[in-house]
């Protein structure tokens, strides 16, 4: 009887859960699917599933939002970022986690200010720097604030993961005959995939996300991003929801694949992230 | 700290770090200067740009603007504190329980809004909300209660719990994974001798878990109040602060000072009061948290 009851008690309580997560995820489940109805089904009813999928909503969203340059330039700016933060993050932790060295604990207090300040704090003074020096709207300005907003993160969590390198491997290379440039790049960066590979997937989501500064420093339809593509797409003539839908769909599909592929580091990395900052 | 391998000169050292210490510094730490430097200045983005002293900061002082929207972030936060946590550890604790299959799953799918662009995020509750076509207004049309749903970022008495829900919507999972991990550090045999001595599974949650969870919990308030801190994008897709200044957040009212007034001053004044504010705001959370841990 017992064992009936416990049953029960399970298939009850992994239905209740199963309806939580459902109802967490649905608003995805619906812009996914409304992003294919026409619109006048669309308008009519937004519950039901498509009944006359139209596939071409997505070329014309692309068409109509210039979404290829956009991308384009999202890429642009998501690859280089990428490089070089998880470049710097791996030699600047290296340093911090193996050496005592003059100004160490500015160099590590400088990085620290990056993790208390909150970001959109520095939307205004940053716009006026650009501003001031004539370089908004051009196509590197977004790679600097880019890297300096992942940097800080990329360091500490390279110098907790180098810190549990071994020694021995570089005491080894140095008796090999290695120098300083050597054990940085062929022993500590292999050594480091594992949280390189988190950091640079943190900085991808990070950078082919933002906003913010994105249509602050560079709004010219030239240089936009994806996110500023977006943005035009709601203030532009009569819209239409449908396009719209799948314009989104489209910003959020890489960042979703990406997640269900990496989902452990990304996981790993924001957690650790979290509690540091 | 143990010797490293190889002895290295500081300058040598300086040449591999002083790149990135640079190119951060010109990002983030100069900019912050400059602010500061302007904040003294009623400089509007023209040619005149004179000195005032500290006048931007005594208008900033009794600015009723500046302090509703600070109060703004307050409220989020309080609200995010009792909902965001309160939802993300009574649902840690349900899918930690030994009942539920597909942890892995669960996690991952709440998970998932985290890493969307919060901009994204706001645009497509801009359609949720929708009175015409809106999902929450057509369930609310099966059900027969369309007289009942309320104008959600419209009105605003109830704009800022609106807001709110979308940011719990997009962020609770992040918490949910944090809160999971310390669960499954809380030591099970613990709760079992409770139950053995005759406690129910509220009972023993109250007294052995929360007490363990405590340094997991106070990760979680901190990360949430400088979320709250960080308020923006949300905000600037769904509201723009409206309606009236009913949802104006600091980032919000900084921005608009600069883009829509052009007082480029009093802006950065206002950037720096927003600074100065989340950093005693955070540091004092912190604070307190660690001094009650202790006791």
């Amino acid at each position: 009887m017992r064992s009936v009851k416990e049953t029960v008690l399970t298939i009850l309580a992994n239905i209740l859960a199963l309806l939580i997560t459902f109802t967490c995820i649905f608003p995805l489940i619906w812009l996914l699917y409304n992003s294919v109805k026409d619109k006048y089904q669309f308008m009519k009813d937004t519950i039901s599933l498509p009944t006359n999928p139209q596939w071409g909503n997505y070329a014309k969203a692309i068409k109509l939002g210039n979404l290829i340059p956009a991308t384009f330039n999202t890429l642009f700016n998501v690859v280089i970022t990428v490089v070089l933060v998880s470049v710097a993050s791996v030699i600047v932790a290296y340093f911090l986690a193996r050496y005592n060295f003059k100004g160490k604990k500015v160099v590590s207090a400088i990085f620290l200010i990056g993790m208390l300040i909150p970001l959109y704090a520095l939307l205004v003074p940053m716009f006026l720097q650009y501003k001031m020096l004539g370089m908004t709207n051009t196509r590197f300005v977004l790679i600097l604030p880019y890297f300096a907003m992942q940097v800080p993160l990329g360091i500490f969590l390279c110098e907790s993961f180098i810190q549990d390198i071994p020694r021995e491997i570089e005491e080894a290379a140095v008796i090999d005959g290695c120098g300083l440039s050597q054990i940085i790049f062929k022993i500590i960066f292999p050594l480091s995939k594992p949280m390189i590979s988190t950091v640079a997937i943190l900085t991808l989501l990070a950078s082919w996300n933002e906003f913010a500064f994105a249509t602050v420093l560079s709004s010219d339809s030239k240089f936009r991003t994806l996110s500023v593509a977006i943005q035009s797409y709601s203030s532009g003539r009569e819209m239409e929801y449908t396009l719209f839908l799948a314009a989104l769909v489209m910003v959020s599909i890489p960042i979703i694949l990406i997640y269900f592929i990496f989902s452990k580091q990304i996981i790993n990395g924001m957690t650790a992230g979290a509690v540091k900052g | 700290m143990k010797k490293s391998a190889i002895k290295v000169k500081t300058g040598r050292i300086y040449l591999y770090i002083l790149p990135f210490i640079i190119m951060f510094a010109v990002a983030y730490i100069i900019p912050l200067c400059v602010a500061i430097g302007i904040s003294f200045t009623n400089w509007r983005g023209g040619k005149n740009i004179k000195f005032i002293g500290i006048d931007n900061y005594m208008k900033l002082f009794q600015d009723q603007g500046f302090w509703i929207s600070f109060l703004n972030n307050l409220k989020f936060m309080v609200l995010m504190l009792i909902f965001q946590l309160g939802f993300a550890f009574l649902f840690a604790l349900f899918v930690q329980s030994k009942r539920v299959k597909l942890k892995g799953f669960h996690r991952r799918a709440i998970f998932l809004p985290s890493v969307l662009s919060s901009f994204v995020v706001a645009l497509i509750w801009q359609i949720v909300y929708n009175k015409n076509f809106g999902l929450i207004s057509a369930v609310a049309e099966k059900i027969g209660l369309e007289d009942k749903v309320p104008l959600w970022l419209d009105d605003p008495k109830i704009v800022i719990n609106s807001l709110a829900i979308v940011l719990i919507w997009q962020f609770v999972g992040q918490y949910v994974i944090i809160l999971m991990a310390g669960l499954q550090n809380v030591d099970q045999s613990l709760m079992e001798a409770a139950m053995m001595d005759g406690a129910n599974t509220f009972q023993s949650t109250l007294h052995i878990t929360l007490p363990l969870m405590k340094p997991t919990l106070i990760v979680c308030i901190t990360l949430c109040i400088s979320g709250c801190m960080k308020l923006f994008d949300t905000i600037y897709a769904l509201t723009g602060g409206g309606p009236g200044s009913s949802s104006m957040v600091t980032a919000m009212y900084a921005y608009n000072q600069a883009f829509k007034l052009k007082q480029f001053g009093y802006a950065s004044a206002v950037s720096i009061g927003m600074i100065i504010l989340s950093l005693i705001l955070v540091l004092a959370s912190r604070k307190i948290l660690n001094r009650k841990e202790e006791v």
